[in-house]
């Protein structure tokens, strides 16, 4: 115990230091993520402890290095080997020191951490906090661990940092210039296809270079799975460090090694990672890097050699050890093909299959919607999804084998349906793996999946109401998440009641019309995202028509929100946008139109767009479309704002920037009555302006453009409704002329916009 | 005891001991002298189990040395490059002994602070070197251990500090029954120490003995006579050294200087002067006696017979 006691005492000095450097660290990062003005994700446990990452390399080199420093000095290395204290204990005493101060480290950071979150209300995964401090522990142990194996080998600084670094990573180099040359080599296996022998993660360690290396592997990076496996690499490295340590000799201290044979061997390892470069294709495989790459690593193998063995002879006589990394080299570059190949190449027989499984199409980023996390867990043991799934891993691979690579935009015609899904075949002798598989009908995919029961549950389902962190409409400049709440509860509500999946990428597609098959009309949007244990989801939901409450909530919400549409100025700019004065001046809208009446009974959505520039190529078109635009700005004015789905009502977007015949801006009026000024103060007048849906306003360079981006739903009378069918009647009309005449496009088949003369337009009715 | 058998370590191709052999008994002050690179400082580090001999035995009480805190606990070692913990001071590092050493004693340190009249707050860094040595020497002092190992410590200190260390270690080794195995390569600084000497050569002990036997088992005989006379004369007498100058000759001798002063008072000598040798001198002659070539600087300049 005293020893032990001793050692945390010894390593109090850099201990303390590195205590303070990190929780300032902590505190920086977190009180800047959580005071941003704008959060629209719960942040992922990289995010969230930044300064670990940083902390568990340095701590793990600084501790290794203050502890066992010692070693490196004749004198200092006979002190401790002259204590009454046995080299087994003294070695404990010091690794155990190490890890009692990273750990505390670590904890206080994340305790510092965690309160900063709580205090701001900043959400975040409450498990990030349970598994940061053995995670980041580990890992520096690690670092720790391999420090001191290479402290025990060398007598130098210079030495033992070299040789951690390749005690550190050497075999995870190679293992990841391995993985690197099959991923690069094949099609079907990413990064996450890895077999675990090669996946870079499991050490967590070296797994934090390769997520950074390979953002993918971020999430599996912190799986309890890897964070054991390293636990107990880092145990087992500590005991080899320990057995090295009790047969040290303390002469070796002030020594690079024991002897030359050691030498050599540092100096093979030194020059694998130069080859491992060409042989997993890091380094591109051509003919002609084959002669450098040999040089590089000579050059690096004999000045190694020569600045440590000091004898020609010596350096002479070790050069032919050389052969030994170019031929890990050569094995590297065969091996690492005949792998990608087999891996590749290889197709179960369907009746081996237990079941498959999607991961999803997004698996690896920074976040995933909740039903992919959902699908991702269903077991599909149905022979139509486990067929499906083997025919499609024997396409792709038979397509490879023709063509060389995943070729199939040139050889069928399927590619509005093709759909890239990873697949993992679960055999029924227990065994797995997964590939990245094209299927060629993504509807043929969802019909074989939707006979499984816990399929159609996962599409449909929706993450639970409290895990929800942050919640936002389609509105970017919406900084008032939560108060859409009552929206997504009517959402909640009211999802059930139809055929549509929560997430629109589980619905059937039409190649022919590229839309989702029975589409309907949408209001808006909601974005969701929040965690579920440790599985972050971010989530997009459509607002259907067929949702009449969620979608009179959504309204509503909008209309709230819309604070003066400066309709009169849009009008005014409509108007004078037919002679526009000066070569930086436009005039844009964008309405959008629900309920509109069509010839075969239905109701459906239109866009309808307007655009004038000076010198517009449109000019025909649009002088035609003139007096449509200038009636339409005085319905517009007429309107009123509506809250019901039903409604023939409109949603209009617009910007401009027009000048008036003295010179002046129109809006300059407005411009110069709102506060508008830049973030360092000084005044904007006649600058970009936008109006947001709260009411602010944001600024952006000094053009003089007005862009409306508040909104309201706005409904027409009778017969202005009648009105407005003719006008959209006549801008089909005229845009199809000009299409025709222009690009030779004929009009689309499909009903008319305008009603029969046996339908009544719609009228308001009440929302229920 | 301390028991050597055919203790041999080498670095690399240098053989630093070969197949040395010694005793050194309990309660002793034992002084080892030798040139540089005659391995006694090797020979401390094996006694403290610093490196593990290559071959041959080291034992303490009995026990094996290296890596065995059973028998290390009874040792403490004062080398000649001295450690301290970065930035600290005697106080600190008497925590760092405290929790290695069990019998370390903080009131002897404390006692001992005070008589070398050193700051135990005051960084170890900002002490001179001498300073610096009797920090390392209270150190071990307070371990109370049974051996205490000095590598030319008394080397770096002024007369007075000297004086101080060696005044404690004797009180060490009479009350306590402490051994004291100290180094230096000048045998001046161990010869009113040290209960036992021991030099060093090339690697191995040529000559140990009691330092009171061997300050009088050798004397310095001047002789001179009328007659011609040479060595032969001196019959039955164990002279290690003859030389002759003119008529009057100086003789080493080994044996009982009043025995000799009769023995050659009989011969009717014109000048007879027994005179002691340093231990230095003894040292030479005894090396020379035993076959290694010093030149002792009493003889130059004379006629060897």
């Amino acid at each position: 115990m005293k020893p032990y006691l001793e050692s945390i005492r010894r390593l109090s000095r850099v201990g303390y230091v590195l205590l303070a450097l990190t929780l300032v660290a902590s505190a920086f990062i977190s009180i800047q993520y959580c005071t941003q003005p704008y959060q629209y994700n719960v942040p992922s446990i990289s995010k969230m402890f930044t300064p670990l990452i940083v902390l568990a390399y340095v701590s793990g080199v600084v501790f290794a290095y203050e502890g066992f420093s010692f070693l490196n000095k004749r004198s200092d290395s006979d002190f401790y080997h002259s204590l009454p204290v046995s080299r087994k204990k003294l070695f404990w005493a010091i690794s155990l020191a190490a890890l009692t101060w990273i750990a505390a480290i670590v904890l206080s950071s994340v305790l510092f951490t965690v309160i900063i979150f709580t205090l701001t209300r900043t959400p975040f995964v409450q498990l990030y906090a349970l598994v940061a401090v053995p995670f980041f522990t580990i890992a520096a142990m690690l670092v720790f661990s391999a420090c001191a194996i290479a402290m025990t080998l060398t007598g130098t600084a210079l030495t033992g940092l070299g040789l951690t670094v390749l005690v550190f990573g050497l075999a995870r180099f190679v293992q990841f210039s391995v993985a690197r040359g099959i991923v690069s080599n094949t099609q079907l296996v990413n990064w996450l296809d890895l077999p675990w022998y090669l996946t870079p993660v499991t050490n967590i360690a070296t797994g934090q270079i390769a997520q950074l290396l390979r953002p993918m592997l971020r999430d599996t990076l912190y799986l309890p799975v890897n964070m054991i496996y390293s636990a107990i690499l880092a145990v087992l490295e500590l005991i080899l460090a320990r057995v090295l340590f009790t047969r040290r000799a303390s002469e070796l201290a002030e020594h690079g090694a024991k002897n030359a044979v050691m030498q050599t061997v540092f100096a093979c390892a030194a020059v694998i990672p130069v080859v491992m470069l060409y042989s997993s294709g890091i380094i591109t495989q051509r003919n002609v890097s084959i002669p450098i790459i040999i040089a590089v690593a000579a050059g690096i193998y004999i000045i190694y050699q020569i600045v440590v063995l000091r004898v020609a002879k010596k350096v002479l006589l070790s050069i032919p050890w050389m052969l030994i990394p170019l031929a890990i080299g050569v094995a590297g570059y065969f091996g690492t093909r005949g792998l990608a190949t087999n891996l590749q190449y290889y197709v179960p027989n369907s009746q081996d299959v237990a079941y498959v499984q999607f991961d999803g199409a997004s698996r690896g980023s920074e976040s995933i919607t909740y039903q992919q996390y959902m699908v991702s867990k269903v077991r599909f043991t149905e022979s139509d999804v486990r067929n499906y799934a083997v025919e499609t891993l024997r396409d792709n691979v038979s397509t490879i084998r023709r063509s060389g690579f995943l070729n199939y935009s040139s050889d069928d015609q399927t590619g509005w349906t093709r759909v890239t899904q990873p697949v993992t075949f679960v055999l029924k002798n227990g065994s797995s793996f997964s590939r990245v598989l094209t299927f060629l009908n993504q509807n043929t995919l969802l019909t074989y999946c939707l006979e499984n029961g816990d399929f159609y549950q996962a599409i449909r389902s929706l993450p639970p109401m409290e895990s929800v962190c942050y919640l936002q409409g389609d509105d970017p400049f919406n900084g008032g998440y939560l108060e859409n709440k009552q929206i997504l509860n009517t959402y909640y509500q009211e999802l059930p009641t139809t055929d549509f999946a929560a997430n629109d990428s589980y619905r059937y597609y039409d190649p022919t019309t590229n839309y989702n098959v029975n589409d309907d009309q949408l209001y808006g949007s909601l974005s969701v995202a929040g965690y579920v244990g440790m599985t972050r989801y971010w989530d997009y939901y459509n607002i259907r028509i067929s949702m009449p409450k969620t979608s009179s909530a959504w309204m509503a919400f909008q209309n709230n929100r819309s604070k003066g549409e400066y309709l009169e100025l849009m009008k005014q700019m409509i108007q004078k946008s037919a002679a526009l004065t000066s070569n930086m001046d436009y005039f844009s809208l964008s309405m959008m139109f629900y309920n509109v009446p069509m010839s075969d009974g239905s109701k459906q959505a239109i866009s309808f767009y307007y655009n004038r520039s000076y010198g517009d190529y449109m000019a025909e078109l649009n002088e035609q479309l003139q007096p449509l635009m200038n009636e339409l700005a005085d319905i517009m004015l007429r309107s009123t704002p509506t809250t019901n789905p039903s409604d023939f009502c409109a949603y209009t977007n617009w910007s401009g920037r027009v000048h008036k015949d003295d010179g002046t801006y129109y809006g300059e009026d407005i411009l110069a009555s709102l506060p508008a000024t830049n973030s360092d103060g000084t005044f904007v007048s006649g600058g970009s302006v936008y109006y947001v849906s709260d009411g602010s306003i944001q600024y952006s360079g000094p053009s003089g453009a007005i862009t409306s981006y508040n909104p309201s739903y706005r409904a027409f009378s009778k017969a202005d409704q009648a009105r407005l069918i003719e006008i959209l009647q006549q801008w089909k009309t005229l845009q199809e002329e000009y299409d025709s005449s222009v690009y030779g496009s004929k009009p689309i088949d499909g009903p008319a916009i305008g009603i029969q003369d046996n339908m009544a337009l719609p009228s308001p009715a009440p929302v229920g | 005891m301390i028991k050597a058998r055919k203790l041999t370590k080498r670095f690399g191709e240098v053989e630093a001991l070969l197949n040395l052999n010694c005793n050194i008994p309990q309660g002793c002050i034992y002084g080892l002298v030798g040139a540089n690179g005659a391995g006694k400082s090797t020979f401390l580090r094996l006694c403290n189990g610093i490196y593990k001999p290559d071959e041959g035995h080291i034992s303490i009480n009995g026990g094996e040395v290296f890596d065995n805190p059973a028998v290390k606990e009874h040792c403490v070692f004062v080398p000649d490059e001295l450690y301290f913990l970065p930035q600290s001071n005697l106080n600190r590092m008497s925590l760092l002994y405290e929790s290695m050493y069990p019998r370390f004693s903080l009131e002897r340190f404390a006692d001992l602070s005070a008589a070398f009249k050193l700051d135990r707050t005051r960084p170890l860094n900002t002490f001179s070197k001498g300073m610096r040595r009797q920090a390392a020497t209270i150190l071990a002092l307070s371990a109370m251990t049974d051996y205490v190992f000095f590598d030319e410590t008394f080397d770096g200190l002024d007369p007075v500090m000297r004086n101080l260390v060696k005044g404690m270690l004797y009180d060490d080794v009479l009350e306590r029954g402490c051994t004291a195995v100290v180094t230096s390569h000048s045998l001046r600084e161990l010869e009113d120490t040290c209960d036992q000497l021991a030099l060093l050569y090339q690697g191995g002990i040529v000559f140990e003995s009691d330092v009171q036997n061997l300050k009088t088992s050798l004397f310095k005989v001047q002789v001179a006579f009328s007659e011609e006379y040479d060595r032969e004369r001196f019959t039955d007498m164990d002279i290690l050294s003859f030389v002759k100058q003119g008529s009057v000759a100086n003789m080493i001798i080994r044996g009982d200087s009043a025995k000799a002063k009769t023995h050659i008072g009989a011969l009717n000598p014109l000048l007879l002067e027994i005179l002691p040798l340093t231990l230095e001198e003894v040292f030479l002659y005894e090396m020379e006696a035993l076959g290694y070539s010093f030149e002792a600087p009493a003889a130059k300049g004379g006629e060897h017979a």
